[in-house]
C-alpha cells in the first residue's frame, strides 16, 4: 500500500490542468480543460514582450503536460513516480501482449519489406502481384488493430477500477497496469503508421 | 514598438494585404482598385523591380528576368532534391550556400528576395491607404512549411522592412476568416489546394477559442502543376502538328495560356484555343476537353486523398463529426476538386468564402488580436511536422511529435558515452520516417560535456517550438545548472568553399557514375520483374495454359539473355515486351482481391 501523490512536484501536470492526482480523467474533460487554459494562456494575449515571454512558457508547460496526461502510461508514470521511491519493476511481459507485441512486430516488418520492394514495381504484373500481397497485409493490419482495441477496452476498465479505489492501491498493480498501457500505445501507433502508408501505396 | 499591423497573404501565385480599419479587417486595394497582387516580380537590369500584373506581362518578352513561383524555393537547400521554376522561363541555380535560387541577369539572387520585393510593394500600397508608415506584419505560410522555409518566409519580411510579428498557418487563417463570420461552436476541416501548395486542417471553435487538431499537407503540389501538364500536352500537340522546332519556340506562349485555359474549363466542358501567329507567321488552334484534364487532375493530385486520411486518422475525427468542410485557394474552383473534396468527406462542401482572399481576411484578422484592436479571439495553432533527433544507429528519435500545439517544448537528457567526452555533436530532423536520413534535417549542434568519467555529465537539452512554428534550442548543465542558447548550423551555414566543392565534386562524380548506376538500376528492375512473374505463374497454377507458359518463358528469356550482354536498349525493349504479355495474368491476379 502507498500514500498519497506527493503534490510538491513542479510543474505539477494534474494541477496545472485542473484535476486531482488520480488514474482516470475524462477524455473530454482533458480536452476541454486544455483547451481553456492554452488559450487563457497564449502569448498572444499579452501585450509586452516580457509578458509574453512568461506566457509562452506557461503555454509551453500546458502542451507539456497535457501531452504527459493523454499518454495513460505516461500518466501512470506520474503517479507511480510521486506515489513512492521504489517503483517495482515488471520483469515479464504478460499474456497476451507478449504474443500481440511479436505479431505486430512480424506484420510491421512485412508490411516495411512490402513498401520497400514494391514502391519500385514497374510491370503490369508486378504491380498486381504487389496489390494482391498488399490487400493481404492490410486485412492482417486490421485484425490485429481489433484485437488491440479490445484489450484496451479492458485496460480501461482496469483503470476506472484502479481509480474507484483510489488513493488505495498496490504498487505492482500500478506498474502492470502502466505497462501494458505502454503496450497498447506502443502496437497503436506502429500499426496506425503502417496502416496509412499500406493504404497509400494501395488507393 | 507599435502601429498598425499588416495581415499578407504570400501566396506562390497571388498575394494580398489587409489592416483593421477603425475595428473592421479590410482588404487593400490597388490605384485601380484590385485586391490581387500577382506575387511575379520582373527585374530589369539598372532600374527597380516591378511587380504584379505589369511584371506578368513581361514574362514573354523577357522570360528569364520575369520570376512567378518563388515561395516554391523558399528555404529549400540542394540537399532537399532537385528544384524547379515551375514552368517559368527562369534559370534555377544552386547559390554559393547550398541553397536553391534564381539566376537573374545580374546574379544569382535568393527566393527570399523575390518575396521582399512582393512585400514591399503590398507594404507600400498599405501605406499609401493609411498616410503613414507602416513597420510590421503577419505573414502566413502553407501549414506544412518546415522550420527553414518558415525562417526564409521570415527573412523575407524583414527585407522588406517589416518586423514579422507572427508566421501564420494559412489554413488556420482561412478558418479564422470564416469562422469569425459565422460565430458558432464546431468542427471543420479547411481544404486549401493553392498555387504551389497543399494543405488539410482539422479545427475545433468554442467560444473565441481556434483550436487546430491536425494538420497535414504537401509544400510541393498546387495549381501550378495542372498548368504545367497542360503546357505539356499543348506542347506535344505542337511538336506533332508543327515541328519540334516549333514546340522549343512556343512554349513560353503555350504555358502564359495554360493557366487561363485551365480557368475556362471550369466553367465549359470544352474549350477551344488560339494561338495566332504561333510560329513563323503561322497561327495554331487546338481543342481541351473538361474530361482529359480531369483525367490529368486525378494523376497530379492522386496524393491528396491519402494527406486528407492522415490528418483526419491524427485529430481522430470521422468526417461525419465534421460540421463543414472550407474551400481554399484558387484551385478549389475546379468543379473536380470540388467533388473530390466532397467524396473525401462525405458532405457538400462549403464554397461561402471567397477562396482567394480567405487566408488575408484571417491573417489581417490574427493582425488585428496582436495590435490589441480585436479581442476576444484566441488562435491554438499545431507543429506540422515531428521533431526528433538522430539516434544510434541512424533512427530518428521523435521528441515533439506532430500536431503539437505550440508553443511547446520538450527536455531530453545527454551524457557521455567514454571518459573525459568533449561534448557530442547532435543531429535535428524534422519528418514522419523512421530512418533518420528519409526526414529532413533541421541542422546540428554541439553539446559541451564538463570533463568527467563517463556517464557522469548530465546536460539536458530543452527543445522549444515558439508560436510561429520556429524551433530554439536549449542547453542546461544539469550538475551546475547553467543554461546557454544553442546555435544550429544548418546547410546554409557551412562554409562556401566547402559547399562549392561538394557541388563541383558531387557533379563529376554523377557524370563518371552515371552510366552504371542506370544499367545497375536497370538490371535489378529487371531481376525483380522476372522473379515476381515467375512467382505469379506459381499462384495461378492451372489457370495458365501450357501455350500461355511458353509464351510468358519465352519472354523471360529474352529479358534474361538482355541482362547477360549488358544491352540496355535490348533490355528496356525485352522488360516492355514482357510488361505486354503478362498483363493478362495481371488481369487474373487482380480480379482474384476482394
Amino acid at each position: 500500500m502507498s500514500t498519497l501523490p506527493n503534490p510538491s512536484l513542479h510543474p505539477d501536470p494534474f494541477a496545472l490542468l485542473g484535476f486531482e492526482p488520480r488514474p482516470w480523467i475524462d477524455p473530454n474533460a482533458l480536452e476541454a480543460n486544455f483547451t481553456t487554459r492554452a488559450a487563457a494562456a497564449h502569448p498572444d494575449l499579452a501585450s509586452d514582450p516580457e509578458s509574453k515571454a512568461c506566457a509562452a512558457r506557461a503555454s509551453a508547460e500546458l502542451t507539456e503536460s497535457y501531452r504527459t496526461l493523454k499518454k495513460i502510461s505516461s500518466r501512470l508514470g506520474l503517479l507511480a513516480a510521486s506515489c513512492s521511491n521504489d517503483s517495482p519493476k515488471v520483469a515479464t511481459v504478460p499474456e497476451p501482449w507478449g504474443d500481440l507485441l511479436m505479431r505486430s512486430g512480424h506484420c510491421a516488418q512485412q508490411c516495411d519489406r512490402w513498401l520497400t520492394e514494391h514502391t519500385g514495381a514497374r510491370t503490369t504484373l508486378e504491380k498486381a502481384m504487389a496489390a494482391a500481397e498488399g490487400h493481404h497485409l492490410l486485412e492482417a493490419l486490421n485484425t490485429l488493430r481489433e484485437e488491440i482495441d479490445q484489450l484496451e477496452d479492458g485496460l480501461i476498465g482496469e483503470l476506472q477500477a484502479l481509480d474507484a479505489a483510489w488513493p488505495v492501491y498496490t504498487p505492482s498493480e500500478l506498474a502492470s497496469l502502466r505497462q501494458r498501457f505502454a503496450f497498447a500505445e506502443k502496437i497503436r501507433f506502429r500499426l496506425q503508421e503502417r496502416f496509412l502508408h499500406l493504404a497509400e501505396v494501395l488507393t | 514598438m507599435s502601429g498598425p499591423i499588416l495581415g499578407i497573404d504570400l501566396g506562390t501565385t497571388n498575394s494580398l494585404v489587409g489592416l483593421v480599419d477603425t475595428g473592421f479587417p479590410v482588404l487593400i486595394p490597388d490605384d485601380e482598385g484590385r485586391r490581387i497582387l500577382p506575387s511575379v516580380v520582373h527585374f530589369h537590369p539598372g532600374t527597380a523591380p516591378t511587380v504584379g500584373e505589369s511584371a506578368k506581362r513581361a514574362r514573354l518578352t523577357h522570360p528569364a528576368e520575369v520570376i512567378g513561383s518563388a515561395k516554391r524555393l523558399m528555404g529549400r537547400r540542394t540537399a532537399d532534391g532537385p528544384a524547379d521554376s515551375g514552368g517559368w522561363g527562369y534559370q534555377v541555380r544552386p547559390g554559393p550556400d547550398g541553397r536553391w535560387g534564381i539566376d537573374l541577369p545580374h546574379g544569382w539572387t535568393p527566393p527570399e528576395t523575390i518575396a521582399a520585393a512582393i512585400l514591399r510593394e503590398l507594404k507600400r500600397r498599405a501605406e499609401a491607404y493609411l498616410g503613414r508608415d507602416i513597420h510590421r506584419a503577419v505573414i502566413t505560410v502553407p501549414a506544412y512549411f518546415h522550420d527553414a522555409q518558415r525562417q526564409a518566409t521570415k527573412r523575407a519580411g524583414e527585407l522588406a522592412g517589416l518586423t514579422v510579428e507572427r508566421i501564420l498557418n494559412e489554413p488556420t487563417a482561412a478558418a479564422l476568416a470564416y469562422g469569425l463570420s459565422r460565430n458558432q461552436a464546431g468542427r471543420y476541416a479547411v481544404f486549401d489546394l493553392g498555387g504551389g501548395t497543399f494543405d488539410l486542417s482539422i479545427l475545433e471553435q468554442k467560444e473565441g477559442v481556434f483550436r487546430v487538431l491536425s494538420t497535414c499537407g504537401d509544400t510541393r503540389l498546387g495549381g501550378d502543376d495542372l498548368d504545367a501538364a497542360i503546357t505539356e500536352e499543348l506542347q506535344r500537340r505542337v511538336h506533332a502538328e508543327l515541328g519540334p522546332e516549333a514546340a522549343i519556340h512556343s512554349r513560353p506562349t503555350l504555358r502564359q495560356n495554360a493557366e487561363s485555359l485551365k480557368i475556362d474549363l471550369s466553367q465549359r466542358e470544352s474549350v477551344q484555343a488560339d494561338f495566332p501567329f504561333l510560329w513563323q507567321g503561322q497561327s495554331w488552334s487546338t481543342t481541351l476537353d473538361r474530361s482529359w484534364l480531369e483525367q490529368e487532375a486525378s494523376r497530379v493530385f492522386a496524393n491528396i486523398p491519402n494527406l486528407c486520411r492522415r490528418a483526419l486518422s491524427d485529430a481522430g475525427v470521422d468526417p461525419a463529426d465534421l460540421d463543414d468542410v472550407l474551400l481554399v485557394g484558387g484551385q478549389t474552383r475546379m468543379p473536380w476538386i470540388r467533388t473530390l473534396a466532397s467524396e473525401l468527406f462525405h458532405q457538400e462542401p462549403n464554397t461561402s468564402v471567397d477562396p482567394d482572399e480567405a487566408v488575408a481576411l484571417g491573417a489581417t484578422i490574427q493582425a488585428g488580436m496582436l495590435e490589441g484592436s480585436l479581442r476576444g479571439v484566441v488562435l491554438l495553432d499545431v507543429t506540422p511536422l515531428s521533431l526528433g533527433i538522430e539516434t544510434f544507429g541512424g533512427l530518428m528519435n521523435v521528441i515533439l511529435p506532430r500536431n503539437s500545439t505550440i508553443p511547446c517544448k520538450a527536455g531530453e537528457q545527454f551524457t557521455s558515452a567514454v571518459d573525459s567526452q568533449p561534448g557530442v555533436r547532435i543531429k535535428i530532423l524534422q519528418g514522419e520516417r523512421e530512418l533518420a536520413k528519409d526526414n529532413w534535417e533541421l541542422g546540428q549542434f554541439d553539446l559541451p560535456f564538463p570533463p568527467a568519467p563517463r556517464g557522469v555529465p548530465r546536460v539536458g537539452v530543452q527543445f522549444s517550438i515558439d508560436a510561429d512554428g520556429i524551433l530554439t534550442v536549449l542547453g542546461r548543465d544539469l550538475t551546475t545548472g547553467s543554461e546557454q542558447t544553442l546555435e544550429i548550423r544548418t546547410a546554409v551555414d557551412v562554409d562556401d568553399v566547402q559547399v562549392e566543392a561538394m557541388v563541383s565534386q558531387s557533379v563529376e562524380h554523377a557524370l563518371q557514375d552515371m552510366a552504371e548506376r542506370q544499367w545497375v538500376e536497370a538490371r535489378l528492375g529487371a531481376e525483380r520483374a522476372i522473379t515476381m512473374t515467375r512467382k505469379a505463374l506459381a499462384i495461378l497454377g492451372t489457370q495458365v495454359s501450357g501455350p500461355e507458359q511458353a509464351d510468358v518463358a519465352r519472354l523471360l528469356n529474352a529479358v534474361e539473355t538482355a541482362l547477360r550482354t549488358r544491352d540496355p536498349r535490348q533490355l528496356k525493349e525485352s522488360l516492355r515486351a514482357l510488361d505486354e504479355g503478362t498483363k493478362p495474368l495481371a488481369d487474373r491476379l487482380m480480379s482474384r482481391l476482394p
